[in-house]
């Protein structure tokens, strides 16, 4: 497995290294020695390099290292569970509409339609205003932000990963194997299982890699519009709050953002990779 | 006769997706917790909550409620901003703020198209080149980045390090064209970089499978110069799907300047839409996300009519 791993082109290499740290940083955060990422020091606004504080702290005190590391968890946790469940629920409806055809593939077409008509970022932003509202006005506890958050990328994240599934369905729903199969009397969800599924799911799988980056830059940009998480617990809460000293202590910006920049980076390069794969794949068939 | 008939059913469809996209906020509105019309406004006394029920049509079920919103959209009442001193017309912002991000959005594409096109083409001239090969690996790198990264980082060296241009603000091009052109650079380059590494990379596939025809082959042993074989006979042909994208690109643009028209305070769409959220206004945001829902689809649709009039062989692949 080393072997063929490192036949890989250099991209595949960097971005699998890159969020293979991403993932450890994020599981084990607690073990890692430093500061703490919420307490904070004396040292105030201190630059990067400096001793204790490698890429310096915030003008609040904070360290600005064991912040990126915590932020890690979230937005690893975010992304991933959005995506994973988004793209879970999407497959389904997507695989069953495309398959059985009819009525409840019209009206699957219409909803898909009607949420892709409404660009990302602005759905979620409709989702979170609704969901996080409170009777009386108070702000919602951050427990409670992060999970209306990760429903509503979840709603964002269906129809995208739907589409993809339905129309890659429909292609091979009418190839001749599936019909053969059909007239042979298998029951429907053994062929969708055994036929279908495996067909379509590279195709899926790139735009899954595509959507965990959507998903980490919409977090970025909510928190910017001051409705994400607060208090510099993810990469784009981080931000937000270094944003407004941008002119005294950049790296309290740079930082989130490069951190942000690179995950985005290697997720979208495994996405173009593994169509690379597929369409070269298609191109033998 | 064919044209027309999928015309007709293009303006349905636009009916009925932003009918149904609309109806769905409604639900939304009427989802939460609490009475509307006493989050929009806090402190309200009784009557003015009763009659803000009544204007906005809260008072009706989810049907009706959307059904008033809706038509009254369509006869040019966008409803209010409800505060404690009085009723705002949405329709009054609208009027500031959709040309402000059109212009931004146009601006975009004009630096977009313009960039791109020659990168485009020759890079797909040189494909596998050196150059060809850097400029893939560059392109990619910048579709990757998010706008507001960029932004950030324009920001801190074109405004704050090295101050040539303002770090926000905005100004009308009517009262100040030359300030105007000033405010844009940062905001249009940040969102340009993107898009320029889309639509290049799209183009550069166009190009090359374009190259491999004969006619090309035929220009280019007639002796005609490679630069105008390239730009005379090779953009047009290979530009369908470059020109699809930038259409497209319209509409999810305007929703996607949100975060930059909050970054640089330009008074756009996307900066009312944020500015309606945190001031919980949420019947104006309704409106707001209604008519970026519109935007959308209407490009949509407009780019799948015009490319059906003038490449008719998109009408043969859809029958």
């Amino acid at each position: 497995m080393l072997k063929r791993f490192w036949k890989k082109p250099l991209g595949y290499k960097l971005s699998a290294v890159w969020i293979a740290f991403i993932l450890f940083l994020a599981v084990f955060r607690d073990l890692l020695p430093g500061p703490a990422w919420d307490e904070s020091t004396e040292a105030l606004g201190v630059g990067p390099f400096s001793p204790g504080h490698f890429f310096g702290t915030t003008q609040d005190g904070f360290d600005v290292l064991a912040g990126v590391i915590n932020g890690a968890r979230l937005s690893v946790l975010v992304a991933v569970t959005s995506v994973l469940i988004g793209g879970g629920i999407g497959t389904f409806i997507g695989v069953t509409a495309a398959y059985f055809k009819g009525k409840y593939d019209r009206v699957v077409n219409v909803v898909f339609n009607m949420l892709l008509s409404i660009p990302n970022l602005v759905l979620s932003l409709a989702l979170i205003s609704v969901l996080a509202a409170t009777k009386d006005g108070v702000p919602a506890s951050d427990g409670r932000k992060v999970g209306v958050m990760v429903l509503s990328l979840i709603i964002v994240i269906i129809p995208i990963l739907g589409r993809i599934a339905r129309s890659a369905t429909l292609q091979w729903s009418t190839r001749e194997f599936i019909i053969a199969s059909k007239s042979m009397g298998t029951k429907d969800l053994t062929i969708i299982k055994k036929h279908i599924l495996p067909n379509v799911a590279p195709a899926i799988l790139a735009i899954g890699f595509f959507a965990i980056g959507v998903v980490i830059i919409v977090e970025g940009s909510l928190s910017i519009l001051g409705i994400g998480i607060a208090g510099g617990a993810s990469w784009g809460s981080m931000l937000a709050i270094g944003r407004s000293y941008l002119e005294f202590s950049p790296w309290e910006t740079y930082f989130p953002v490069a951190m942000i920049a690179f995950t985005v980076l290697s997720t979208n390069y495994f996405g173009d990779y593994v169509r690379a794969q597929l369409d070269k794949r298609e191109s033998k068939i | 006769m064919d044209t027309l008939r999928v015309i007709i059913q293009r303006i349905v469809t636009i009916f009925v997706v932003v009918g149904v996209a609309t109806f769905f906020l409604a639900c939304l509105i009427r989802l939460l917790p609490g009475d509307p019309a006493s989050i929009m406004v806090s402190n309200a006394l009784p009557d003015q909550v009763a009659s803000i029920r009544k204007i906005s049509g809260l008072d009706k079920n989810v049907f009706g409620y959307w059904w008033q919103w809706f038509s009254n959209m369509l006869t040019g009442d966008f409803g209010y901003y409800y505060q404690a001193a009085g009723n705002n017309p949405v329709s009054e912002i609208l009027k500031r703020s959709i040309p402000t991000s059109i212009l931004m959005v146009v601006y975009v594409q004009i630096v977009a198209l313009l960039i791109s096109v020659p990168l485009g083409l020759v890079s797909a001239y040189k494909e596998g080149s050196r150059f060809d090969r850097a400029l893939q690996s560059v392109l990619f790198v910048l579709s990757s980045i998010p706008s507001f990264a960029l932004a950030l980082v324009f920001s801190l060296f074109f405004a704050l390090r090295w101050p040539i241009l303002p770090p926000l603000g905005y100004a009308k091009p009517t009262e100040d064209l030359f300030m105007h052109f000033k405010y844009m650079v940062l905001p249009v380059a940040s969102l340009a970089v993107g898009i320029i590494a889309s639509y290049t990379r799209l183009l550069r596939a166009d190009v090359i499978a374009t190259l491999k025809e004969d006619y090309v082959m035929m220009a280019m042993s007639k002796g005609i110069s490679n630069s105008r074989v390239l730009w005379k006979h090779v953009l047009r042909p290979s530009s369908t799907t470059l020109l699809t994208s930038a259409a497209l690109n319209m509409g999810s643009l305007i929703g996607g300047t949100i975060v930059i028209e909050t970054l640089f305070q330009i008074p756009g769409l996307g900066y009312e839409i944020a500015f309606a959220i945190v001031t919980r206004q949420v019947i104006a945001l309704q409106t707001l996300i209604a008519i970026v829902a519109f935007a959308y689809v209407f490009f949509n649709s407009t780019v799948d009519i015009v490319a059906n009039i003038i490449d008719p062989r998109t009408r043969e692949r859809r029958a």
